[in-house]
């Protein structure tokens, strides 16, 4: 259908070649509409900073205004810290989502076509993967010690099982019949594996990469909370501890910068990559 | 209107000189297809539900004859298309293509499924290309042979565009080009027009029909619909419901070249259809009865 539109109106032929812009996206939405969002926030902004001191016991919640001096304070470096805090948070997160990823990949690969592997192991996987690996990370940091090595231990647990669980999938549900029209043509099996299986393994395993980002944090920020010398969970952990609120906001207000970081590169990648999707 | 008019593929004047480069060998001779005492049960003993699909099927079709295979749905037509190219070995019988018999793969064979099974990730010119690639041709052969069958098919405005992006009818166009670019000299299309709407298909048998009558190929075209097999073909074989069986074969007295738009006003037409037709019928309450 959408061909059929797009071939009455040349001038949207061309649209084909490079970026489709999707109806539904955010260029898509109306001024009003882009108003009222901006509206929403600013509201629940006013309500905060009005809140705190009047309402709530102003140590509970800060304020806006607060929050926003903190973490100016802190990214200026008037107070110490933060700078060496975020470089810590981001070399665990990395470390461990790609550590995850890799070996993930790997071992969804290798069961995916080792069907007797498979059977063997799945039982033990699944066990494994029952546990909820926040309650794995005290055990982490026993063996790994306090420095980042046990964060990035946890965090690459968490997408380990997420990347392995995407990846078998993908490789054990291959469309017989696109093989068939390859081997048809008198494709050998190393050109079935590159024209059929690794494009189309690409779309769990990009998903995969994008539900991990959030995996990772959570695992790198747990770790932190129960021990550790700096980074951005440790700053939190401690602030709290001082009933410094601000600073937990500030925190927090970096934790959302850096997962918007990390999902806006996995969302770009998946974006070239998978074009072909797109309608 | 405007809208149809995008969806019809060209007339293609000359498509004989065109479609392939005057360099390609000619379909060779002696491509017939030949089934003897074909057996072919589902389920091994592994499994306890084994499903009889077809049972002593023998018929044969001759070099560069349009042969069409009717049959109520379920009764293993397709089934004839995979033990033709090889996916699939018989339980017992033989299949002898090019007067060899069939063990493994058939080199030569084009193979149009029912679904389009474009690559989903390869644009247009890159699908059609494929099997040339697969093939070793040189590139720049490779560069003028597709550009040639996209422009044949229709698709000329589409060369960049992805399948999810085109109408049904589109991917199926792109799909016969991808088979009919290798030039093999036997073609098996399963039902390739039966998810189309009237006209499209029509209009997609026109093309087909031009293409064969412009170089003559070994076909075995499955479909359940008997207009579609008396407009194409030389004859057409008649399954039965399954266990699938060969009722009978008919050849068409319909004289070529033909217009698949008019080919049902020919009298030959009529009568043949109504003599399927209460065949087809018997079969489909058959297989209800069951």
């Amino acid at each position: 259908m959408t061909a059929d539109t797009a071939s009455d109106t040349p001038a949207s032929a061309g649209a084909f070649d490079g970026q489709v812009a999707s109806p539904r996206s955010a260029r898509g939405i109306g001024w009003g509409t882009q108003l009222l969002r901006v509206l929403v926030f600013a509201v629940i902004l006013g309500l905060w900073q009005l809140a705190g001191g009047r309402w709530l016991p102003y140590y509970l919640i800060s304020s806006p205004s607060d929050v926003a001096k903190t973490l100016w304070d802190l990214l200026s470096g008037s107070s110490p810290g933060l700078w060496g805090d975020i470089e810590t948070t981001a070399e665990e997160l990395v470390i461990g989502y790609v550590i995850g990823v890799v070996f993930g990949i790997a071992a969804g690969v290798l069961l995916g076509y080792w069907r007797v592997g498979a059977a063997i192991f799945n039982p033990l996987i699944s066990a494994i993967n029952g546990i909820p690996k926040i309650a794995l990370a005290p055990l982490f940091l026993i063996w790994f010690g306090i420095g980042i090595d046990s964060k990035v231990a946890i965090a690459s647990m968490s997408v380990f099982f997420v990347m392995f669980y995407n990846t078998y999938m993908g490789v054990s549900t291959m469309p017989q019949e696109l093989v068939n029209v390859l081997r048809v043509f008198g494709a050998s099996r190393w050109t079935v594996i590159r024209k059929v299986t690794l494009p189309q393994i690409t779309v769990p395993l990009l998903a995969g990469m994008k539900a991990s980002v959030p995996f990772a944090m959570i695992g790198v920020i747990v770790g932190e909370f129960i021990a550790a010398e700096r980074g951005v969970g440790y700053l939190i952990d401690t602030a709290t501890q001082n009933f410094d609120s601000a600073t937990v906001f500030a925190g927090i207000v970096v934790l959302m910068v850096m997962m918007i970081i990390g999902m806006t590169v996995i969302a770009a990648i998946e974006r070239h990559v998978l074009r072909w999707q797109r309608d | 209107m405007e809208r149809r008019a995008s969806m019809r593929p060209p007339a293609i004047p000359g498509a004989e000189d065109e479609a392939w480069p005057a360099t390609a060998p000619p379909a060779g001779a002696g491509r017939g297809v030949r089934f003897e005492h074909v057996d072919l049960t589902f389920g091994g003993a592994k499994r306890r539900r084994t499903v009889r699909a077809l049972t002593d099927v023998s018929f044969a079709v001759g070099d560069r004859e349009f042969c069409a295979i009717v049959g109520p749905s379920g009764c293993g037509k397709s089934t004839l298309l995979n033990l033709a190219s090889g996916l699939r070995p018989a339980t017992a019988g033989t299949v002898y293509v090019d007067e060899r018999p069939v063990r493994g793969l058939v080199r030569d064979i084009g193979y149009v499924t029912q679904d389009s099974n474009l690559l989903p990730w390869l644009t247009v010119e890159d699908n059609i290309r494929l099997p040339l690639q697969i093939r070793g041709m040189p590139a720049a052969d490779q560069e003028s042979l597709v550009a040639r069958w996209i422009g044949l098919v229709g698709l000329d405005g589409f060369r960049q565009s992805y399948p999810r992006q085109l109408s049904g009818g589109m991917q199926k166009r792109c799909s016969i080009a991808r088979t009919l670019v290798y030039d093999p000299p036997i073609l098996l299309m399963d039902e390739p027009f039966g998810a189309l709407d009237a006209m499209t298909k029509a209009h997609m048998q026109d093309t087909l029909l031009k293409l064969w009558e412009g170089r003559p190929k070994t076909v075995l075209f499955v479909t359940h619909d008997l207009s579609e097999a008396l407009a194409l073909a030389d004859k057409v074989v008649v399954i039965t419901s399954r266990p699938g069986r060969v009722r009978t074969v008919v050849p068409v007295d319909i004289e070529r070249p033909r217009d698949v738009f008019h080919t049902s006003e020919h009298p030959e037409f009529s009568r043949q259809h109504r003599a399927l037709w209460d065949m087809f019928a018997d079969e489909v309450t058959l297989g209800a009865k069951k």
